[in-house]
């Protein structure tokens, strides 16, 4: 009998080394992360329920939604925690894995993904870098195809091969975990010919459409039951929903007691200058994301009169100056601005 | 279905817990079909050539013990004709039309026949078995589920070791019961070749792979590093995919032969032989060598016969005239070797080098090591051309200089690190092999055998070659 124990306590150990040295491998092997979607990693080391808002969905409110700005034009603190076509499903256990440390009084999710297929190409993106827990593995199931998750579960089968590449700059980044100055948002300074508007395709069929309207029910239960309210919008774009799509998801959102607010409605006022303010058809460059971070603000405060917290951390005065000098910059370079 | 896939690991899983939970009456059907089972990943028609060898084959042996029509000799004809008539027709047809028609001044154009991966191992196992029932080495197996079980053992059936029947039949009748030690053993034995194969000789073969791809764009020093870890790569492949069967076998509770002994730690390329690929150097020494006459004939028709037999094995690890030649290299490298060993003890004696001393002993080894290198471009190369231009290549290092920053592209440092990191426990346990003791006897530990398997599970994930975007390499032998 003392034998077995032995036996079995010898395995016990082993198999927990194996795996938390692989994780931990896992981890540190990844590529550094800090743009073109959500980063955890910074995510984390914000203060517990320091956030007014979470913003969720697809390139278009990480690289058109400024927390900053909305803090300088608002005080209410944000953080974005969209990733590259981000799916419903996702967005929904990214909400649940942030309610564990933020207790946002709102939380703004963009619609565009509701059109998304099941499986997009940056799930092992949006999923690998979750924090390990339910969540994880529950998004990995619902939003990576089947030949991904052994992956997702075990990172340094992804992974791997990176201990050829990985550098000093990586385990420092590892190991001094710095928080994030832009806070989710991706800065583009590019600027392309105005964009043509016109019908964007999405290859959800309905059945898929239907799986991402049960999500964004769970969305608005998990909301409810944290105390905050959810807001859904359309970002402004080049690339449209069609209209008979749109008219489909407005009749069940309004089934569902939720409204959509279509921010390319306000294309020719909230005050974009088209020559300047795009990097592609679909996404606004820096100088846009602040036009329209400052419509989103004044929208936000007419419907949810959200009321800015006493005080803050310093940072957002660092991240607000961050994204001034990174304006002026864009300011200076620009040949057409004016 | 390679040994280092998910997939075998799953099917391994399910084989072995029938074998040991089924009745004992059924475990040898169960795991017959298993082993069927096993081929049909390599090709669900090859099954048919698998099945109908064994059956061939089975009544040949009976047919041949019983002296059925009052003949002996042509049953085992029938039988090895049947058995290696099949393998030229799908490894050497091919060859064969292309060597022989042009001479007649016909042209021939090439046809597309899929080689059954193991045919060359299999073939010779059961063309084993009939000249052992001709010579009465052994009885002819009544029971047919018992020699398909042999000919079909999906741990050797595609790249061996190349089973004797005698020595795997009578473990079949008796399908031992579950020994909890030799399970372990096993177990560490198939992981240790794992790590061997993905981290150690599929490192180097990305060295040997990018070099052999383009062998004019680097150094001659990068392409000389490049031909030594081929040497090394297929040594640890081969070995590897050896200790994956010795230990799957011995989990299912089967002993069969080792393949290799330290080669590279041989004072010879005869001593070479002893150790290299045993399962096959021993088959051809007892089925083709002593037929032949051995050495119990003269000097240099023994020589001449050596050089025949690894011509010979040249041809069965492939069907071009690049194998020919590596196996033509090594018998003569054996046969100068007798020719000289009276002029290489004068010189000895003259520089005052004692036999046993130590330095003699890694002049030896290395001297081996450098002409089986030589050889080996020849196996390596995909044309007797290229063989020769990377020989070429290879000398004008003496006259070019190493050439390092090449080396270094080739064999980034820190890829150059970790390899020679690797290779140290593989060089370890080559040393004990060749004092006689094999893997430290770390089953009979509790913390040791599973920190140990631990270890070597996370040198594979952490190093191994595998993945998204990897081009997972098969066994070598199995082209074979």
């Amino acid at each position: 009998m003392k034998k077995h124990i032995r036996e079995f306590t010898a395995f016990l150990l082993a198999a927990v080394l194996f795996f938390t040295v692989s994780w931990k491998l896992g981890q540190l092997l990844m590529p550094v992360r800090t743009v073109y979607g959500s980063d955890w990693e910074a995510f984390l080391q914000e203060e517990p329920n320091s956030h007014d808002i979470l913003f969720f969905g697809s390139s278009l409110v990480y690289c058109d939604v400024i927390p900053a700005v909305l803090w300088e034009e608002t005080g209410l603190t944000s953080y974005v925690m969209a990733g590259p076509e981000q799916t419903i499903p996702t967005s929904y256990y990214y909400a649940k894995e942030c309610f564990r440390t933020q207790k946002p009084r709102l939380v703004v999710q963009e619609v565009t993904g509701m059109f998304y297929p099941q499986y997009t190409n940056y799930s092992k993106a949006n999923v690998g870098y979750m924090p390990f827990g339910i969540s994880r593995l529950e998004a990995t199931f619902a939003a990576a195809e089947s030949e991904q998750r052994f992956g997702l579960l075990f990172p340094l089968y992804n992974y791997h091969y990176r201990w050829q590449d990985v550098s000093r700059g990586d385990l420092l980044h590892h190991l001094e975990k710095p928080r994030s100055l832009t806070a989710g948002y991706t800065l583009l300074t590019d600027v392309c010919p105005p964009p043509y508007v016109g019908d964007q395709s999405y290859t959800a069929d309905s059945d898929n459409y239907r799986r991402n309207v049960s999500y964004l029910e769970h969305l608005q239960t998990l909301c409810s039951e944290n105390g905050a309210e959810l807001m859904l919008y359309v970002a402004p774009s080049g690339g449209r929903i069609p209209a008979d799509a749109m008219a489909t998801l407005q009749q069940d959102l309004a089934e569902m007691g939720l409204s959509l607010v279509d921010f390319n409605a306000d294309w020719d006022t909230m005050g974009l200058d088209h020559d300047t303010d795009w990097y592609d058809r679909l996404h606004f460059n820096a100088r846009g994301a602040a036009t329209f971070t400052r419509h989103l603000s004044r929208r936000l405060t007419e419907l949810y009169g959200l009321t800015p917290r006493e005080s803050v951390s310093e940072i957002w005065d660092r991240r607000l100056e961050h994204i001034h000098t990174a304006l002026g910059s864009l300011q200076a370079e620009s040949p057409t601005a004016s | 279905m390679s040994f280092t896939t998910l997939k075998f690991i799953l099917f391994f899983a399910v084989a072995a817990a029938g074998r040991y939970l089924l009745p004992q009456k059924i475990q040898k059907h169960w795991l017959l079909l298993a082993c069927w089972i096993f081929y049909m990943f390599a090709g669900p028609a090859f099954v048919l050539l698998l099945l109908a060898g064994t059956a061939v084959t089975f009544f040949c042996g009976l047919a041949c013990e019983k002296q059925l029509l009052g003949k002996r000799k042509l049953w085992v004809a029938l039988g090895v004709v049947y058995t290696l008539g099949v393998l030229f027709l799908f490894k050497y047809l091919n060859f064969f039309c292309a060597t022989v028609l042009p001479l007649a001044g016909i042209r021939f154009e090439a046809f597309s026949l899929a080689l059954p991966v193991g045919i060359s191992f299999f073939s010779f196992a059961v063309s084993g078995y009939l000249f052992d029932v001709y010579r009465g080495k052994l009885a002819a197996e009544r029971r047919f589920v018992d020699y398909a079980l042999f000919v079909a053992f999906f741990p050797c059936l595609l790249a061996g070791p190349i089973g004797r029947a005698r020595e795997f039949l009578p473990q079949v009748r008796q399908m031992p019961a579950f020994d909890a030690l030799n399970f372990r053993r096993g177990l560490l034995r198939f992981v240790w070749g794992a790590a061997k194969k993905m981290a150690v000789a599929d490192l180097l073969g990305t060295v040997v792979d990018t070099a052999y791809a383009d062998p004019a764009g680097i150094s001659s020093g990068a392409l000389l590093i490049a031909v030594c870890c081929y040497s090394l790569q297929i040594y640890y492949d081969f070995s590897a995919y050896s200790d994956m069967a010795i230990g799957s076998a011995q989990m299912l509770g089967f002993t069969v032969l080792e393949n290799f002994r330290a080669p590279y730690l041989s004072a010879s390329v005869k001593d070479f032989w002893k150790k290299w690929h045993i399962s096959l150097t021993s088959w051809f020494r007892e089925y083709l060598y002593f037929p032949l006459g051995g050495s119990r004939i003269s000097f240099v028709r023994t020589q001449v016969n050596v050089i025949i037999v690894f011509a010979v094995s040249g041809l069965w690890h492939g069907a071009a005239w690049t194998f020919v030649i590596w196996g033509l290299l090594n018998g003569l490298y054996q046969a100068v070797g007798a020719f000289t060993e009276g002029i290489r003890e004068k010189l000895r004696r003259a520089v005052r080098l004692s036999e046993d001393s130590t330095l003699l002993l890694l002049l030896r080894y290395a001297c081996t090591f450098a002409l089986l290198t030589v050889a080996w471009i020849f196996f390596r190369a995909t044309s007797f051309d290229q063989a020769i231009y990377v020989m070429k290549r290879c000398l004008l290092v003496l006259r070019d200089g190493v050439g390092w920053a090449s080396v270094f592209t080739l064999l980034p440092r820190r890829k150059l690190c970790l390899t020679a990191a690797l290779l140290l426990p593989c060089f370890a346990e080559d040393v004990r092999i060749s004092r006689g003791k094999g893997l430290p006897a770390l089953e009979k530990t509790s913390f040791g055998y599973w920190f140990t398997l631990a270890a070597l599970l996370l040198v594979i994930a952490l190093f191994g070659v595998y993945g998204e975007g990897f081009n997972t390499k098969d066994f070598l032998y199995f082209d074979f």
